[in-house]
């Protein structure tokens, strides 16, 4: 073995090891906590409403970031660049910055929190504001993904669809979103996995209150100021859920994106 | 790649100071203000350098017994510091002041809160979290307050709870921000928030006493310096300190 290979091996197992040991820590320490945990009041509010939450703000990301991700696929404006910027910022915001900007804008207090609360609606504290909360840091994944696979969909297929007639919407139906699949699936993954471990957003903005705000990374923290082993186990199982997701990302067949 | 390593060794060693010419402390986040001004004063005084970790008492403890290190632990009830005493992570626990649990109302009071019974109503409370020691008098003061308001008063306050925080600190600012009708907090956090929050009181029949307890840790490696600052708590200077900040020292 010459020394590069034998620096590569030594790093290999460096970082594999730097990742997998304090991941299977968790894994280790949590299995000698009471199976009693498991299934206290807390830890299965937890689970339901994060699994509820990030399934919820999924949805919408898809929703509305679907016509985002493909007009920034397919406009070339100055605009278009200033909008992708913009929209990428929730990804490098500090949990703590994207937490007060959700106040600031939504709070009682807030730009437009004030008007809605003049008309009876105040969303700190609530579920929905978990959710809120959740779709301001993930949805900028699912738009980057989704508009990398829309960008690397041929032109001349939608121009062909174009020429048989198709309107505009079909073409986009039948044909631009069937190619760009894998990568809107891919964004999808992403999104829902980065709304289970939202953490910062949620507890400044939404608060933590057991079965109504408290999602499971809330619970661990909260945990974690009274007693370790329900904090383990909840933290375990977080693990599991992400290995999970990230497995069935690989899994995904992939494309080659040529321009994304 | 020598430089490298050094770079990484220094990087590895200035995690992990104390123990040489200073002292760390761990204060209850009731402190914040008041352990701020001590530090420096002390510091300026005896030329010893303080670090300062602010937390709820119950985070600060379960720190400790993960094997953070701190020289000092000053605890907002006793229940903590007694924890740590029975476990021989602290040697004493010497109490070194009080504080009184109030209500505290955004300055615009939305919810027109004017006494504790008014917490029955619809409103957005927001307490500590039970192990937090403001937590734990809030919900005392509470049940306590049935002799006075009747039996299931503090369940119906405590349903009106939208958020439990992990420190007073964090019931202050969901107060302060507006965000939140009401919140329990100590005297001196109301103080410390003057202008953007009011103080309501609670009858005496609420019945808390918050007290306030130091001790150095067993593993501490600047003693000496650990019981300076404990010393400096009770010296004339220290009271003046604690007392400008709202809480009640002993003559």
């Amino acid at each position: 073995m010459n020394a590069f290979a034998l620096i590569r091996t030594l790093a290999g197992i460096a970082v594999a090891g730097f990742i997998l040991l304090p991941v299977a820590s968790v894994l280790i320490s949590a299995g000698g906590a009471s199976p009693e945990v498991l299934l206290s009041y807390e830890v299965v509010a937890a689970v339901k409403l994060s699994l509820l939450t990030a399934t919820l703000s999924t949805l919408l990301i898809v929703i509305i970031g679907t016509p985002v991700a493909y007009h920034l696929a397919r406009s070339d404006s100055a605009l278009r660049r200033f909008l992708e910027v913009a929209l990428n910022l929730p990804m490098v915001l500090p949990p703590a910055v994207a937490g007060i900007a959700l106040l600031a804008a939504f709070g009682r207090e807030g730009i437009l929190g004030r008007y809605l609360a003049s008309i009876g609606i105040a969303l700190p504290f609530t579920t929905t504001a978990v959710v809120i909360a959740q779709t301001f840091v993930a949805l900028p994944l699912y738009v980057r993904s989704a508009r990398a696979g829309f960008a690397s969909v041929s032109r001349t297929f939608e121009g062909a669809s174009y020429t048989l007639g198709a309107s505009e919407f079909t073409t986009f139906l039948r044909v631009s979103l069937p190619l760009a699949k894998s990568a809107v699936l891919a964004g999808v993954i992403m999104s829902w996995a980065r709304a289970m471990g939202e953490f910062g957003a949620t507890i400044m903005f939404a608060g933590n209150f057991v079965g109504r705000t408290q999602t499971m990374p809330l619970a661990v923290y909260s945990a974690l100021q009274v007693s370790m082993d329900k904090a383990l186990v909840l933290a375990a199982l977080l693990i599991l859920i992400s290995f999970i997701i990230l497995f069935t990302f690989e899994i995904i067949p992939k494309r080659r994106y040529a321009d994304a | 790649m020598r430089f490298l390593s050094v770079l990484l060794l220094a990087a590895l060693t200035a995690g992990c100071t104390s123990g040489g010419d200073g002292i760390t402390i761990f204060a209850a986040a009731s402190l914040t203000e008041a352990f701020q001004e001590l530090a420096q004063e002390f510091e300026a005084q005896y030329g010893i350098k303080v670090e300062l970790n602010f937390a709820g008492s119950n985070t600060l403890r379960v720190q400790i017994e993960q094997g953070a290190y701190a020289d000092v632990f000053a605890s907002a009830n006793e229940e903590h510091i007694q924890a740590l005493l029975r476990q021989g992570y602290v040697d004493e626990s010497i109490a070194f002041a009080k504080n009184r649990l109030v209500i505290v109302v955004p300055e615009s009071n939305p919810a027109g809160i004017e006494s504790v019974e008014d917490l029955r109503g619809d409103v957005k409370l927001v307490i500590a979290n039970e192990a937090v020691p403001a937590g734990r008098y809030a919900r005392e003061a509470l049940y306590n307050l049935e002799a006075l308001y009747g039996e299931g008063f503090a369940e119906e306050v405590l349903s009106r709870v939208v958020s439990l925080e992990d420190s007073v600190k964090g019931v202050l600012s969901k107060v302060a921000m507006g965000e939140a009708d009401a919140g329990f907090v100590y005297a001196t956090d109301a103080l410390a928030a003057r202008g953007k929050v009011e103080v309501i009181e609670l009858p005496s029949e609420a019945g808390v006493e918050p007290s306030y307890y130091v001790g150095v840790l067993s593993h501490s490696k600047n003693e000496e310096a650990a019981r300076e600052f404990i010393n400096f708590l009770f010296s004339p200077r220290g009271k003046e300190i604690l007392r400008k900040h709202g809480f009640e020292v002993g003559q």
